[in-house]
């Protein structure tokens, strides 16, 4: 696929963006072409966002010049970004759950007949729209009825309005089932194939190299490079990244047989978690892999309480415990890092300080009172200890980076001492150089002897960092692999519900 | 830094008190008697029952909830507590009564919010309705007097050091509910469960637990406001405290308490409570029509929450 000569649709020059204390982009240059999917990367805070917002006209470059089409041009606000043919595509789905596919797409720009708006009109050209991407969607769906992926496709469908020249992608598989991101790829090669120049932010490598044609890699706030994604490495990228070498390679230390800590026997927990039976022992991790939806998550939240369980036991070191809420799951020293960090892991409004020590409120009373300063003395230690960078322990949490959130998060869970830690995605959206330290952290973690469960969608992370993966299906674990004879082709085959052995899908026996 | 940006940040951190300090200026200048002890003993005095209306809001409002009942409540509790004593009930079981009937209202609205899962202002606002009735129920609509010249000293008449009485409850519920808010763990769970309840129960607070006490909490000390209500009245009256519950709202929002909780302060509604008190205080004081009142406490409310946005906004 090498880079194609065509003539640049975007191209950045020298921009400067400054705010008060930072440069966040430090003379940032790179053009874009047409129907090239231009890969941008870099860790959080190396200015991929800010130099997308210069470009949606969100915020005003300092210095340099942003040419479309090799005009220069000033973009004030989203509209004037809009109307250069600048569309963005964020994280967060910004489309209308309550309204019909078809009014989303056409948005603001209902076309309409002597003053009322053509109703007939708008269906049409919004299916239209939907057509021409391959989608076998219905215009007149609602959207909160469409699966996450397809109210993805219709946010696209709906940046196809007008004339785009230069689509930005911005993270846009986080929330995709694999199926849907396959969808997703198709469309954006359909895209490219239309000449629209694509603009594509991830942190996943895979589909980078997978979808790129180039690759721009950003490091607070400068240009490092621009490459044709033939010329580059993963290593290369991270190594870019993060202006140093990360071995990402190295698996977990081996675990030698312990006494088991958390059995679980025959557990149900509502439509997902059908039956499900595994054991952890101290110092282990377990990983658990499967689809999205086949029951890992439901299972790990079940464990701990915040979803209920219709069967099953769950054992501690051999005895039977009742735990039905969080905080039993709690009290018996069964922790959980949810998946969604911001709405679930921690209050956002709240300090660094409030936030880690939450759980551990109970050991700083005495006669009904708090002592204040113990508790912050204890918090200041575990900033210390866990490497949290902030400015200070009264820190909104808010404003800490994804890793140093996630540190925050672990932070107050190991204060409790546990003996079984479930983490679930606990590096999604954390930059390289960060998840390098989350993991470094979880391995010490299993070392010191807890049973340690890891949920992830990313195969490379979950083969390289568990001792033994239990793989869901359907709500059931299909099959346990040992790290050492698991590939991703093994752990992908249960996945997918084929046998191993025969390579066959796997009967289900029940509805 | 230029100086605007400097104003704006001074602003922000001490907007009410920047306010407090116009409104003062202003009342002084127009008129000789606002500038004086004996009046602000009398602002004091005259805000007391929104001081305790507005505690008991902060804590509703700090673990994300609302209580449209105050104002009903407390006429409620008054209006008990003046019958009970006209039937001849010692004074302190009257009282024990009235406070009873603010803790299991507070009870009530927090079950049906929390376990019954309606929204806690559509709850409040069937309890203001119901429990206003109730009042008019049990006294004819007419005003009822207090019988116990008892009740009249110790909660309305008595000036312990030359300050009254009112005051001192005021300043004493507000020590209490402090200690409570900062210095106990369930004054932290009610800004956990306020900030991100699904986080807080996550992390071990029984979340429910906590806002119905936050609830129940607030009934009782609304009915502390209906006490003190009713002794300056010297009267239960089942139409008293109307729109209470607007007037205490408006003093956490002054105050600068977040209205989707998690964040704010009671020593902030003070702040809140009595910008108000004062509006009211100095508005009388210029002979301004209570109809024109209206219309300025209600555009300051306006203007004070926009002066916040503005300087929020631009951090």
């Amino acid at each position: 696929m090498g880079p194609r000569v065509t003539k640049a649709v975007v191209s950045f020059e020298g921009i400067v963006k400054r705010f008060p204390g930072v440069t966040a982009l430090d003379g940032v240059s790179f053009d874009v072409s047409a129907g090239e999917v231009h890969a941008l990367i870099g860790e959080n805070g190396a200015g991929k966002s800010t130099l997308m917002k210069i470009l949606a006209g969100a915020y005003r470059a300092d210095e340099g010049t942003v040419r479309i089409d090799g005009h220069q041009v000033q973009i004030h606000g989203p509209e004037a970004g809009r109307s250069l043919g600048v569309r963005m595509i964020y994280q967060e789905l910004t489309i209308l759950p309550n309204l019909d596919v078809g009014r989303n797409i056409l948005l603001g720009r209902e076309p309409t007949r002597r003053g009322l708006v053509d109703w007939r009109a708008l269906y049409r050209q919004a299916q239209a729209i939907l057509t021409e991407l391959g989608l076998d969607i219905d215009a007149r769906t609602m959207v909160e009825d469409l699966a996450i992926g397809e109210q993805q496709m219709v946010e696209i469908a709906r940046a196809l309005v007008g004339n785009p020249k230069i689509i930005v992608l911005d993270e846009p598989t986080s929330s995709l089932t694999r199926s849907e991101e396959e969808a997703l790829f198709d469309l954006v090669r359909r895209l490219k194939e239309r000449g629209v120049a694509i603009l594509y932010i991830s942190h996943r490598m895979e589909e980078i190299f997978l979808l790129a044609d180039r690759v721009t890699v950003l490091r607070d706030g400068q240009w490092v490079a621009t490459k044709p994604i033939g010329d580059v490495t993963e290593q290369d990228l991270i190594a870019l990244m993060v202006g140093r070498d990360i071995d990402t390679s190295a698996k977990a230390p081996a675990h030698d047989a312990a006494p088991v800590v958390l059995e679980v026997r025959d557990l149900q927990a509502g439509p997902r978690v059908r039956s499900v039976s595994f054991a952890v022992e101290a110092g282990e991790v377990l990983g658990f892999s499967g689809l999205v939806g086949s029951g890992r998550t439901e299972t790990a939240l079940a464990v701990f309480g915040a979803e209920p369980h219709s069967a099953g036991e769950i054992l501690l070191n051999g005895d039977r415990r009742t735990v039905h809420t969080p905080r039993d799951a709690i009290a018996s020293g069964i922790l959980y890092v949810p998946e969604d960090r911001k709405g679930l892991g921690l209050v956002l409004i709240h300090t660094v300080a409030e936030n880690l020590a939450l759980p551990s409120l109970p050991r700083f009373e005495t006669r009904g009172l708090l002592d204040r300063k113990g508790e912050r003395r204890f918090v200041a230690e575990w900033v210390e200890k866990l490497g949290v960078r902030t400015p200070s322990p009264d820190q909104q949490i808010e404003f800490l980076s994804g890793g140093n959130q996630q540190k925050v998060v672990l932070a107050k869970w190991l204060a409790l001492g546990p003996k079984v830690l479930i983490l679930d995605e606990p590096t999604r959206g954390i930059d390289v150089g960060a998840k390098a330290e989350v993991f470094r952290l979880i391995r010490e973690i299993a070392a010191q002897g807890v049973a340690v469960i890891l949920i992830s969608s990313e195969l490379p992370e979950i083969l390289r960092e568990s001792n033994r993966i239990a793989v869901f299906h359907q709500g059931r674990i299909a099959g346990e692999l040992d790290a050492e004879d698991a590939s991703e082709e093994a752990v992908m085959a249960l996945a997918f519900g084929q046998d191993r052995q025969t390579g066959r899908p796997q009967m289900d026996a029940s509805p | 830094m230029t100086d605007a940006a400097s104003v704006r940040r001074f602003i922000s951190r001490s907007g009410i008190y920047v306010a407090f300090a116009i409104v003062v200026l202003v009342f002084s200048l127009a008129s000789p008697y606002f500038l004086t002890v004996t009046n602000f003993l009398n602002i004091g005095q005259q805000t007391s029952v929104l001081f305790v209306a507005a505690f008991a809001m902060t804590f509703v409002i700090l673990s994300g909830e609302i209580d449209l009942s105050i104002g009903s409540l407390a006429a409620l509790v008054g209006v008990v507590i003046a019958l009970l004593l006209t039937q001849g009930w010692p004074l302190p079981l009257a009282l024990l009564c009235g406070l009873a009937v603010g803790l299991v209202s507070g009870l009530i609205s927090g079950s049906l919010t929390v376990i019954g899962q309606i929204p806690s202002f559509i709850v409040t606002l069937g309890m203001l309705s119901a429990l206003r009735g109730i009042s008019f129920l049990l006294t004819g609509s007419t005003a009822v007097p207090i019988e116990s010249d008892a009740m009249l000293e110790i909660f309305a008449d008595a000036e312990p050091l030359g300050i009254p009485v009112s005051i001192w409850f005021a300043a004493g519920i507000f020590v209490v509910l402090w200690v409570v808010l900062t210095r106990t763990r369930f004054g932290a769970y009610v800004y956990a469960v306020g900030g991100n309840a699904a986080a807080a129960r996550l992390s071990g607070v029984n979340a429910v637990r906590v806002k119905i006490a936050v609830f129940a909490l607030a009934g009782l000390v609304t009915a502390c406001a209906g006490i003190l209500l009713t002794a300056r009245l010297g009267t239960g009256l089942a139409e008293g405290a109307r729109n209470l519950e607007l007037d205490a709202i408006a003093a956490v929002v002054l105050g600068g308490t977040s209205f989707a909780g998690g964040r704010g302060s009671l020593g902030k509604t003070v702040m809140g409570a009595l910008l108000i008190g004062t509006l009211n205080n100095g508005l009388t004081l210029l002979n301004v029509s209570y109809f024109a009142q209206l219309i300025i406490k209600g555009a300051i409310i306006i203007a004070a929450v926009l002066l916040d946005r503005w300087t929020r906004g631009n951090r």
